[in-house]
Order: C-alpha cells, then sequence, then structure tokens
C-alpha cells in the first residue's frame, strides 16, 4: 500500500499548487469561506455527481454522497496542500464516499471488490463476442473497474498518476486496465466479423 | 509499434501528458501507421466515453450541508469520535503477531518477576522493566509499515490526517502493552511480598516505556522503522547488560545505574513529560509535512 502511494505521489508531484485553478478555493474553504465551497461545487458538482451515479448506479443516492463528499471537503481543507489537482483530490475523497455508502446501503455484507478492482464479470453479465455494433452499449458491458478507469481518463481528463491516485492502485494496473478495456471492447465489436 | 508509446495515447488525446512526453509521442506517431492505427482506436473509445449518457441537472448545495459547515462537534461526540478512530485500528493488532507474541513476553516476564522477588528486593522490578519498554518500541517503529496497510484508503477517504492515524494507532498499541504491563504488576504486587505500592512498580517501567517509545517513534518516521527498531534494541540492550551486571555484583561502570529500577515519582515524570514533548513535536512536523513522510526520497 504505501508503495504505490509514495509512487503515486512522486508522479503528481509536478502539479504545483499555484498552476492548479482550484487552489485559490481550496485555501477560501480551508479559511472557512461559505462561498467559496459555493463556487468550487458550481464547478465540480457536474463531473462528480456523473461519476458517483456511473459508480453507484442509483441517482438519488449518488446525490447524497455528493452532498456527503461537499461536508467532508469543508472540513478537511485545511490538511489539502496542493500535492495532486483539486479535481483529483475530489474524485478521491467522492470515491471512498461513495464506497461507504455503497457498503451502508446497496451492499451491506460485501467488500470493496464488489464496488472496485473486480474486473470478473458473471457469465450472464458478460456481453457475447460481436453482439454490440454501438461502442457506446459495449462500454456500459465492461466490467466495473476498466469502464472507471476509462471514465477518469477520457470523461474527468486524469493523468496516469492522477487515476492511480483516485483508484487507490498501482500506475501500472491503471496502464494494464486500459489495454484490457480497449481488447475487451474489440472482442464485444469484432469477434463476429 | 513502441511499447512505451502505446501505452501514452490514452493520456495523449486526454492531453495530460507533460511537455517532454507530448513531443516524444507526437514526433513518433508521424513515423509509426501502426502507433496512428492505435491512436485512432482510442479517440473513437475517448469519444464515446464522454458522450456517455448521464448529465443530469445538478441539484443545489444542500441546505443541510450548509447547516453543518458551522456546527462544532460537541466534547462527547469528539471523544466518541476519537474513541471510534483508535478502535477502528484494532486490526492493526489482531491481524498481526503483536498481540500474542507480547502477551507471551509480559506474561512471562511477570512470572519472572514473582519467582525472582525471593531472591532479591530489587529484582522485582527488573523483568517488566526489562520486557514491556522494548516490547512498546518495536511496536511503535512498526506503525505504518505492514503490507496491504489500508491507511491509504482511510487517508484519501478524509478529514482523517495521517498523523491522526498514526497517533490512534500509537494509543492502541501503547493502551495495550501497557495494560498488559500492568496486569503483570498487579500479579506481582497481589501474589508476592511487594516491596512497593502497586503504582510504584508500574511507574518503574511505564516511565521508561513511554520515553523509549516517543524515541522510536521519532527514529521511525525521520530514518527508517527498521533503523528505529534496532536502534530501540541496543539501547535498550546495552542499558539492560549494565544494569545487570551491577545486580549481580560486577559493574561495568564507575557510576551507579540502580537508581532506574528505583520507583520515583520525580524520575517517572521526567520521562514522561518529555516523552510527551517528543510526540507534541511528532505531531506538528507530520501535520505540516505530511508528504515528506510519505514520499520515498523522504524515508527510505
Amino acid at each position: 500500500m504505501r508503495n504505490y502511494i509514495t509512487g503515486v505521489l512522486h508522479i503528481t508531484q509536478n502539479h504545483a499548487a499555484d498552476a492548479d485553478p482550484d487552489w485559490r478555493l481550496m485555501q477560501g474553504i480551508a479559511a472557512q469561506d461559505q462561498a467559496a465551497l459555493g463556487a468550487l461545487y458550481d464547478k465540480h458538482a457536474s463531473g462528480l455527481l456523473h461519476y458517483l451515479s456511473g459508480r453507484l448506479g442509483d441517482h438519488r443516492l449518488a446525490e447524497e454522497v455528493l452532498q456527503d463528499t461537499m461536508l467532508a471537503i469543508w472540513q478537511s481543507a485545511r490538511r489539502f496542500r496542493g500535492q495532486c489537482q483539486v479535481r483529483t483530490w475530489l474524485l478521491t475523497i467522492a470515491r471512498r464516499r461513495a464506497i461507504n455508502a455503497y457498503h451502508r446501503q446497496i451492499a451491506p455484507t460485501s467488500r470493496d471488490e464488489a464496488f472496485d478492482g473486480h474486473e470478473q464479470q458473471t457469465a450472464e453479465q458478460q456481453g457475447a463476442p460481436g453482439r454490440y455494433l454501438d461502442l457506446n452499449a459495449a462500454l456500459l458491458a465492461l466490467p466495473e473497474a476498466q469502464r472507471e478507469t476509462l471514465e477518469l481518463v477520457f470523461y474527468h481528463g486524469l493523468s496516469l498518476g492522477e487515476t492511480a491516485l483516485v483508484l487507490q492502485v498501482a500506475p501500472g494496473t491503471v496502464k494494464s486496465r486500459l489495454h484490457r478495456a480497449k481488447a475487451r471492447l474489440r472482442e464485444l465489436m469484432d469477434a463476429g466479423e | 509499434m513502441n511499447q512505451h508509446v502505446d501505452e501514452l495515447l490514452p493520456f495523449y488525446i486526454n492531453q495530460a501528458l507533460n511537455q517532454d512526453d507530448r513531443a516524444r509521442v507526437h514526433s513518433h506517431l508521424t513515423a509509426c501507421a501502426p502507433c496512428r492505427a492505435e491512436l485512432e482506436g482510442w479517440e473513437s473509445i475517448a469519444r464515446a466515453t464522454a458522450a456517455e449518457p448521464g448529465d443530469w441537472p445538478v441539484p443545489e448545495l444542500s441546505p443541510l450541508v450548509y447547516a453543518s459547515l458551522s456546527h462544532r462537534p460537541s466534547v462527547r461526540q469528539a471523544v466518541a469520535s476519537a474513541a471510534h478512530l483508535i478502535w477502528s485500528q484494532r486490526v492493526f493488532i489482531a491481524n498481526t503477531w503483536l498481540l500474542p507474541s507480547l502477551g507471551s513476553l509480559i506474561g512471562s516476564a511477570a512470572l519472572v518477576a514473582l519467582i525472582s522477588r525471593s531472591l532479591a528486593e530489587n529484582w522485582v522490578n527488573v523483568p517488566l522493566f526489562a520486557v514491556v519498554p522494548i516490547a512498546a518500541a518495536l511496536t511503535t517503529a512498526l506503525l505504518y509499515t505492514f503490507e496491504d496497510d489500508p491507511s491509504g484508503e482511510l487517508i484519501a477517504a478524509a478529514p482523517t490526517s495521517l498523523a491522526t492515524l498514526i497517533f490512534a494507532r500509537l494509543c492502541l498499541a501503547l493502551g495495550a502493552i501497557g495494560l498488559m504491563g500492568f496486569v503483570g504488576s498487579l500479579l506481582a504486587a497481589l501474589l508476592g511480598q511487594a516491596p512497593h505500592s502497586l503504582f510504584e512498580m508500574v511507574g518503574v517501567w511505564l516511565g521508561p516505556m513511554l520515553l523509549l517509545s516517543a524515541l522510536t517513534t521519532v527514529s521511525s518516521l525521520c530514518v527508517h522503522p527498521r533503523f528505529a527498531a534496532g536502534a530501540a534494541l541496543g539501547l535498550w540492550g546495552g542499558l539492560l547488560i549494565l544494569l545487570l551486571a551491577e545486580q549481580t555484583g560486577a559493574p561495568l561502570l564507575s557510576v551507579s545505574l540502580l537508581w532506574l529500577l528505583q520507583p520515583g515519582w520525580t524520575l517517572f515524570g521526567g520521562q514522561a513529560l518529555l516523552a510527551g514533548l517528543l510526540w507534541l513535536g511528532t505531531w506538528r512536523w507530520l501535520s505540516s509535512h505530511p508528504a515528506a513522510y510519505l514520499h520515498p526520497e523522504g524515508r527510505s
């Protein structure tokens, strides 16, 4: 665990705090400025809600977790030191809050594997090779961990190190998930040809 | 096709590469047709992912959240929260060899204390004095080094800071070892003709336990856990050799160290005060330099 934390921090060191457009808002929140929290919410709520809805599959619960995430940000803003982009930090907190909510409300007896990390699916969940003509539909047939990784990279625009930080995995795992996602999409769409 | 460039293509598309890598990938693409084909594949996936449905209207930030912002927890809530955090770290002790090993060590020391007290009055304090501080120091050195340590996720889940987490573990570990030491002293006091009161007997090992653990905390965080464990073993082992030599009538130093085994509130107070100052300094340092602790170049 420590190794990937240190590795990821090393990768994300080049994000100087003053180059982050949200850094001033975070300073405001750390100084208990509610308007700064509102501004940060206005800027990032849409992306966070998209991310949370995708992970939880329940829009109402995602909205609750979003509010919970903002409260956590308010409480811990003083400890944010600009070691990663604010956006990455928000996604990391949102992800952990979503996992907590998932355990509490959707699958109280399961562990993290049900929410993250698991790339195996049941035969029923797996799409048949060549079944999909539409890439968007094929994306929905990907294992959750691969789809989440694709979203963080292409929807949220995170770097390799930032994606690894949010997912709490090694950068090499991010690369392999992307590679497997691409191969799986190709399989889902091309096998019949 | 260049394998390394292939891995960078998703981040070339989302413009998350640094300037050097971006220029390198760009230059490679102009000369490599297979990589250009790969890039097209990634671009299709990027477009489909970015166009995923799910852009629902975003609700306003809840009034309940705004109401909570100015909320200050009561003392009772703060204590309950701290207790919950400390208890959540029990896996640190329960999932390792630590608790049974230390229990056996301290139990043995208590037993030896009972037996040896018939030999000489001073011996009754030696076993627990010898075992409890070094057991606590070794545990302290390992506060943040176990494999599969879940602390990264706990820290990321805010508002738990690294300093809070480490001191929660410290409280739990020292609390557990201190409790075992106390039971040992209690047995020694109840089952034999104790020359000192129970609290005096506890003070003999509790002061050194706090001071040695505090020194180990500092060296573990500033240098390395293995260095801290080795230094604690060396320091304590050397001190014990000197004490035992003096106890058996063959002192190695011209200065007596037996006063360390004599109960005394001044000695205990000094040790506890110094330990407290060391931990306070560590807390402040960790709070202001969390990355220095996490960063590989800062640790190993």
